[in-house]
C-alpha cells in the first residue's frame, strides 16, 4: 500500500464527520420520544424541542470554539489537556472512554431489544446473546473500517435513518387528527416535561471532536481549523430540522395526555398503518448505526491517547492499519457491561438499564460537556492570545449557559431515581 | 577589520569595528545587514550595506524572523554562545532554578550583546517549555502587542524579576532591580521569536525599551 493511499484512508471527509455527529445523536430514541413529548405538550412540543436545541447550541458553540483552538483529536482529552494540564486531559479522556463503553453496551442492548421486537420475541436468552453478538460484530466492523470508510459508512447509515424518519413523519402527517393540536390541556408542567425529555435526545454530537485531526484538510468545504467547528453547527442545524418534522407528525397523532400507557410503536402503527415490526426494524437499524459509531469512537480514543503516551503504547500499535488491542479491549469491556446489564434485567426490571444509562450519560456529561463550557470560558479570560479560528459571540452568556445546562442535566440524571 | 562610524540615536557620534567574516556570511543572505550594537545603557540596531556604509540606525531592537543579529567584535560567535548557554542550562535549568542559572551565566558571559542573545535563546526556551502542552495540541497565537506583553512576557517575567507595572495603555512593562537588564530584554525578544514560530501570520511587533541602571521600560509596538 502506498504511503499516500494509507494517509488518505486515515482521513475523514467533511461529510464523514457530519455523518459521525448525526448518527450519534439520531439513535433509536427518536422513534419513541417525540410521542412522549407530544403526550406532555402537544403541538407545543415543537417549541420545547427548539428551546432544548437552543440550549444545546450553547454547548455546540463551546465545542466548536474548543476544537478550533486545539485542532487535535481526542475531544475533551485535548481541550482539557490544553487548558489545564496533560494529567487532567488524561483523566477526562479515560472517563469519557468509560462513559461511551456504557453507552455502547446500552445501544447494543437497544438494538437487540428492537431486533427481537421485529420477531415479537421476549426471549431473555436471545436478548443477552444478541447484545453480545452486536457488540462483537459492530466492534470488529468499527475496528477494521478505515477512518475514511467509517466516515462514509456513518454518513450513509444516517442518511437511511433520516429517510426512514421522513417516511414515517409524512405518514403521521397524512393521518393527523386536528383535535390533537388543541392546547386545552396544556399546562406549564407538561411543557417543562416535554422540554426536559427532549434535552436527552440531543446528546452525543461531541464525538466528532474525537476525530478532529483526521478530518481531511484537502477537501473543498472549509479551509483551516474550522471544519469540525462548522461540522458541529451544521449537524445541529440538520438535527433540529429533523426533530421539528418528527415532532410535528407525532403531535398530530398524539394529543396531550392521549398516549397513556400505550406503546409508542403501537400508537404509530395504529394511526399510520405501518406495521410495528417495520418500526422496530427502523429503530434497531438506528440504534445499530449509533452503536457502530460509538464503538469506533472508543477504539479511536484509545489510539489518540496512546499516541501521546497518556496510556500504554500497546494501543498505538497497528497491523495493516488495524488496532487489534484497541478493538479487543473495547469489545471486552463493553461486553462485560452489556452482559451484567442484560443478565440482571429480569431481576431488576428496567432499573438496571436506567442505572447503566445514567452512569454512561453522567460520565460523558462530566468529562466532555461540562469541561467544554468551562474551558471555553476559562481560556477567554486567561488566554485571549490564543487564535480562535471559530470565535463565539457573546461568550460570557453562551459559555455559562453551556455550563448551566450540563449542571441541570447532571441534576436530572440523578433526580430521575428519586 | 572594517570600521563603521555613525550617529547614535542618543546623539553621540560613535565608531565600531565590524567582524568581517560573519558580516560577509550575512551579506550572502541580505543586502542590508541589521547589526546589534550596545551603546552605554541601550542597544541600537545599525543597518549596514555591503560597502560598510550605515543606511540607518534604530533605537529599537528589531530582529525579524529570517534575519539573525550580528554582534560587534564578539568574543564568542552565535554558535559558540548558544553552546555555552546550553551547557549552563544543562547544569541549572532556568525554568526551575533561574537565579542559579543567571548567576553562572553572568560570571561566564560579560558582553551586553552576548547577554542579550543569551536571553533571547533562554526566552525562547522558557516560553516553549511553558506552552509546550498547548503547542502540541496545535494551538496558534495571535500577534497582538498588548496580549503578548500581558499574557506571555509578563507571566514569565513575574517569576524572574520584580515587575512594577504593566501599563495596558502604553503596552509597557517596567522591570525593576534586574541583575542583568540586557539578558531580560533578550528574554522578551526570545519570547517574541517563539510566538512568531507559532503564529498564523508573520509577526509585526517590535520590542522597544529604555534602560536606566537596573530598570528597564519595555514596550511592544506594532511595526
Amino acid at each position: 500500500m502506498s504511503k499516500e493511499n494509507s494517509k488518505k484512508k486515515n482521513t475523514i471527509t467533511f461529510l464523514g464527520i457530519i455523518g459521525i455527529g448525526l448518527t450519534t445523536v439520531i439513535g433509536s430514541g427518536i422513534w419513541r420520544d417525540p410521542l412522549q413529548w407530544a403526550n406532555s405538550a402537544g403541538i407545543m412540543s415543537i417549541l420545547a424541542v427548539i428551546l432544548s436545541w437552543l440550549l444545546f447550541l450553547a454547548v455546540g458553540l463551546a465545542y466548536a470554539e474548543c476544537v478550533s483552538m486545539f485542532p487535535k483529536s481526542g475531544g475533551p482529552y485535548s481541550y482539557v489537556g490544553g487548558a489545564f494540564n496533560k494529567k487532567w486531559g488524561k483523566a477526562v479522556g479515560i472517563v469519557y472512554f468509560i462513559g461511551y463503553l456504557f453507552i455502547s453496551a446500552l445501544l447494543a442492548f437497544l438494538t437487540a431489544n428492537f431486533t427481537l421486537g421485529i420477531f415479537q420475541s421476549n426471549s431473555q436468552l436471545l436478548l443477552i446473546l444478541l447484545t453480545l453478538i452486536y457488540l462483537f460484530v459492530f466492534g470488529i466492523f468499527a475496528g477494521i473500517s478505515s477512518l475514511r470508510a467509517m466516515g462514509f459508512i456513518t454518513f450513509g447509515w444516517v442518511v437511511l435513518k433520516i429517510v426512514f424518519l421522513v417516511i414515517v413523519s409524512i405518514m403521521m402527517l397524512l393521518n393527523i387528527n386536528p383535535a390533537n393540536y388543541s392546547l386545552h390541556e396544556l399546562n406549564f408542567s407538561g411543557f417543562r416535561e416535554a422540554q426536559q425529555l427532549s434535552l436527552w435526545s440531543l446528546l452525543g454530537f461531541e464525538v466528532m471532536l474525537i476525530f478532529a485531526e483526521e478530518v481531511d484538510k484537502e477537501d473543498k468545504y472549509f479551509k483551516g481549523n474550522v471544519k469540525v467547528s462548522y461540522g458541529v453547527l451544521i449537524s445541529l442545524g440538520l438535527i433540529i430540522g429533523i426533530y421539528v418534522l418528527v415532532s410535528l407528525g407525532a403531535s398530530g397523532i398524539v394529543g396531550i395526555n392521549n398516549l397513556g400507557n400505550a406503546n409508542a410503536f403501537e400508537a404509530i402503527a395504529l394511526t399510520t398503518g405501518i406495521p410495528s415490526q417495520i418500526l422496530s426494524f427502523f429503530a434497531a437499524f438506528s440504534a445499530a448505526g449509533t452503536c457502530y459509531a460509538v464503538l469506533a469512537t472508543c477504539i479511536h480514543q484509545l489510539r489518540v491517547m496512546a499516541r501521546d503516551e497518556s496510556i500504554p503504547t500497546i494501543f498505538k500499535k497497528a497491523r495493516n492499519g488495524i488496532y487489534t488491542n484497541n478493538i479487543i479491549i473495547t469489545i471486552s469491556l463493553s461486553s462485560i457491561i452489556g452482559l451484567i446489564m442484560t443478565v440482571l434485567l429480569p431481576v431488576s426490571g428496567g432499573f438496571i438499564v436506567s442505572i447503566f444509562s445514567s452512569i454512561g450519560i453522567g460520565l460523558v456529561l462530566i468529562s466532555a460537556m461540562l469541561p467544554a463550557g468551562i474551558v471555553a470560558l476559562y481560556l477567554r479570560i486567561k488566554m485571549p492570545i490564543l487564535e480562535r479560528p471559530f470565535k463565539t459571540n457573546i461568550p460570557y452568556f453562551v459559555f455559562p449557559l453551556a455550563i448551566f445546562l450540563t449542571g441541570f442535566l447532571l441534576f436530572l440524571n440523578i433526580a430521575q431515581f428519586f | 577589520m572594517p570600521t563603521i562610524t555613525f550617529k547614535c540615536t542618543c546623539g553621540e557620534k560613535i565608531s565600531y569595528d565590524i567582524e568581517s567574516k560573519s558580516f560577509e556570511e550575512e551579506l550572502d543572505k541580505l543586502s542590508v545587514v541589521p547589526t546589534l550594537i550596545s551603546h552605554k545603557d541601550h542597544f541600537i540596531t545599525v543597518y549596514v550595506d555591503k560597502n560598510y556604509a550605515v543606511r540607518s540606525v534604530e533605537r529599537i531592537v528589531l530582529v525579524k524572523d529570517d534575519e539573525s543579529s550580528l554582534i560587534v567584535n564578539p568574543s564568542l560567535n552565535e554558535d559558540q554562545l548558544h553552546k555555552k548557554v546550553e551547557a549552563i542550562k544543562e547544569r541549572r535549568d532556568p525554568s526551575k532554578e533561574f537565579f542559579s542559572f543567571l548567576s553562572i551565566l553572568i560570571t561566564e558571559i560579560k558582553e551586553p550583546e552576548s547577554l542579550f542573545l543569551a536571553g533571547r535563546y533562554i526566552g525562547t526556551y522558557l516560553w516553549n517549555k511553558k506552552r509546550e502542552p498547548i503547542i502540541k495540541l496545535g494551538a496558534t497565537f495571535k500577534v497582538d502587542p498588548l496580549l503578548v506583553l500581558k499574557n506571555e512576557i509578563g507571566p514569565i517575567y513575574k517569576n524572574l524579576v520584580k515587575i512594577e507595572n504593566i501599563d495596558s495603555e502604553e503596552k509597557t512593562i517596567v522591570i525593576r532591580e534586574s541583575i542583568s537588564p540586557q539578558f531580560m530584554v533578550g528574554i522578551a525578544q526570545g519570547i517574541l521569536d517563539a510566538i512568531s514560530n507559532h503564529a498564523d501570520r508573520n509577526i509585526n511587533i517590535v520590542l522597544e525599551y529604555v534602560m536606566s541602571g537596573s530598570t528597564v521600560f519595555l514596550s511592544l509596538q506594532e511595526s
